[in-house]
């Protein structure tokens, strides 16, 4: 009974999100029951689901409209942080792009603001993180991530501060933070900001990745994550739309970054699961047997971010550069959880460690180099260095 | 002489909120909800400057209001928001 009920919400889910991006989608009321409200807060689309029923419906009920007010205020909290850092970056002449939740809300969804997020992304030039790190710790931000020692020892490529209104900045110096997963993917760093563009959204002007590369990035992170999640399918069907090219560029430039199986695992499952017309991106033959098995999979998965759903994204998480790699990570992936248990799920957050303050200037320095360093040996690619002219200036 | 108003950009940060926005005043972190013919107003003085005559055309244009309840609005709008320094007048000549 539970099952098919969460199977009922995630239907009206699909449903409401379509009618969201098109107003002549038919949908009833009905459709609108307690149990789609909760699912709708559940999956992170309140927003997107409540402008599907105020543009036919109106009003909201008055927990929704009190609950998309507080989304709204989160953003333009973070909205304003962005214009901080704009100002910050701009004058001291540093390479960075903001990533994911504010482009993704205000520029790429035909709905804007209806997507919910509350934190910024920001991608800095690996020559430039020093000095933007400074920065942000001169102008009232505040270090969340102290574990200087236990960053060293991972090699992760993000470092989480508190801006001055509370809204938190993951800082990267590449878009994977897993040090095995960025070796096997290997992105270059240096064509995502050689190829940046400037957008404007909320009164701010600034940079990000250009569409392709948005495309293909949001697609990783959605994989890389588990796929299980219909919001993360919404963004790439959104960026699709707002990138508007044709599927041959798309597959030269994932193919480029290292991430053609990702982007074609997580097109499968949009053409599934929300819009047939995803198709359309997808190789006509030849597809490859990895996008073909997690397309087997997507009819047992669920789109349910709850932990106790089978979500299939042990599997979908697996996704690397090639199908060989691809099943041996799957393996071993499958084998771990099989050995922890359905009762014990792994802790996948070192959030505690990493705010403990441990390690020394020398591991801060360290961390730093890594970072400079990757510029100077992509993984997988040829030695590459990097120039100011490389970057978006 | 003419009045021309503009978004005071350094004092303001926005989002989308449905039909709606939603303003926060940087000065004080005070929150402000805009219905649907402000936030229409809104958006057109964040594009830039504009006359209350150019404003008064944005209203007729969208939505469903005569010429004397569209100059009242804006007025209405003009008036709260200039006072409160979220939106900046002008003279043009």
């Amino acid at each position: 009974m539970r099952q098919r009920s969460s199977t009922s919400a995630s239907a009206g889910l699909i449903e409401a999100s379509r009618a969201a991006f098109d107003r002549a989608h038919h949908v009833p009321q009905s459709v609108f029951t307690q149990e789609l409200w909760s699912a709708a807060r559940r999956a992170g689309l309140l927003p997107l689901v409540a402008s599907a029923f105020s543009a036919r419906f109106q009003p909201l009920p008055d927990d929704v409209q009190r609950d998309v007010t507080g989304n709204a205020m989160r953003n333009v909290r973070a909205i304003s942080e962005l214009q901080t850092i704009q100002k910050l970056f701009a004058n001291a002449g540093l390479r960075w792009l903001v990533l994911k939740g504010p482009v993704l809300s205000h520029v790429v969804s035909r709905v804007p603001g209806a997507r919910v997020y509350g934190d910024i992304d920001v991608l800095v030039h690996p020559e430039d993180l020093e000095q933007c790190l400074d920065l942000l710790l001169e102008s009232r931000a505040s270090p969340l991530d102290r574990n200087w020692a236990h960053i060293r020892q991972t090699q992760q490529s993000e470092i989480s501060v508190e801006l001055e209104r509370g809204t938190l900045l993951d800082l990267h110096w590449h878009p994977i933070t897993d040090p095995r997963i960025r070796a096997e993917i290997g992105i270059d760093l240096v064509g995502l900001f050689r190829r940046s563009q400037q957008v404007a959204f909320s009164g701010i002007h600034a940079p990000t990745l250009d569409p392709l590369d948005t495309v293909c990035y949001t697609s990783l992170h959605a994989v890389l994550a588990g796929a299980h999640q219909l919001r993360w399918l919404i963004d790439v069907r959104e960026c699709l739309i707002w990138a508007d090219a044709p599927p041959e560029a798309l597959r030269q430039r994932a193919g480029e970054l290292g991430c053609l199986l990702a982007v074609e695992v997580i097109i499968g499952r949009i053409a599934a699961r929300l819009d047939p017309g995803a198709r359309a991106y997808l190789p006509r033959r030849r597809r490859s047997v990895w996008a073909a098995f997690t397309g087997l999979i997507d009819r047992f998965a669920t789109l349910d971010p709850g932990p106790d759903a089978y979500s299939g994204r042990a599997i979908f998480s697996s996704t690397r550069a090639s199908t060989g790699k691809s099943l041996i990570v799957c393996v071993s992936a499958l084998r771990r959880a099989r050995r922890a248990g359905p009762g014990r799920r792994r802790v996948t957050s070192h959030v505690s460690v990493l705010r403990r303050e441990d390690g020394t200037e020398l591991d801060r320095s360290a961390w730093l180099d890594l970072a400079r360093g990757h510029l100077q040996v992509a993984p997988g690619r040829t030695r590459r260095r990097t120039t100011r002219q490389g970057g978006q200036g | 002489m003419n009045t021309s108003y503009q978004v005071a950009h350094d004092q303001a940060a926005w989002s989308e909120s449905g039909e709606g926005l939603v303003v926060l005043d940087l000065r004080d972190s005070n929150y402000l909800s805009l219905n649907g013919t402000a936030a229409a107003l809104w958006r057109r003085l964040a594009d830039g400057p504009a006359s209350a005559t150019e404003l008064e055309s944005v209203l007729l244009a969208d939505y469903d209001v005569q010429a004397d309840r569209a100059r009242d609005d804006v007025a209405n709008f003009l008036g709260h928001l200039v006072e409160r320094g979220l939106v900046a007048q002008h003279a043009a000549l």
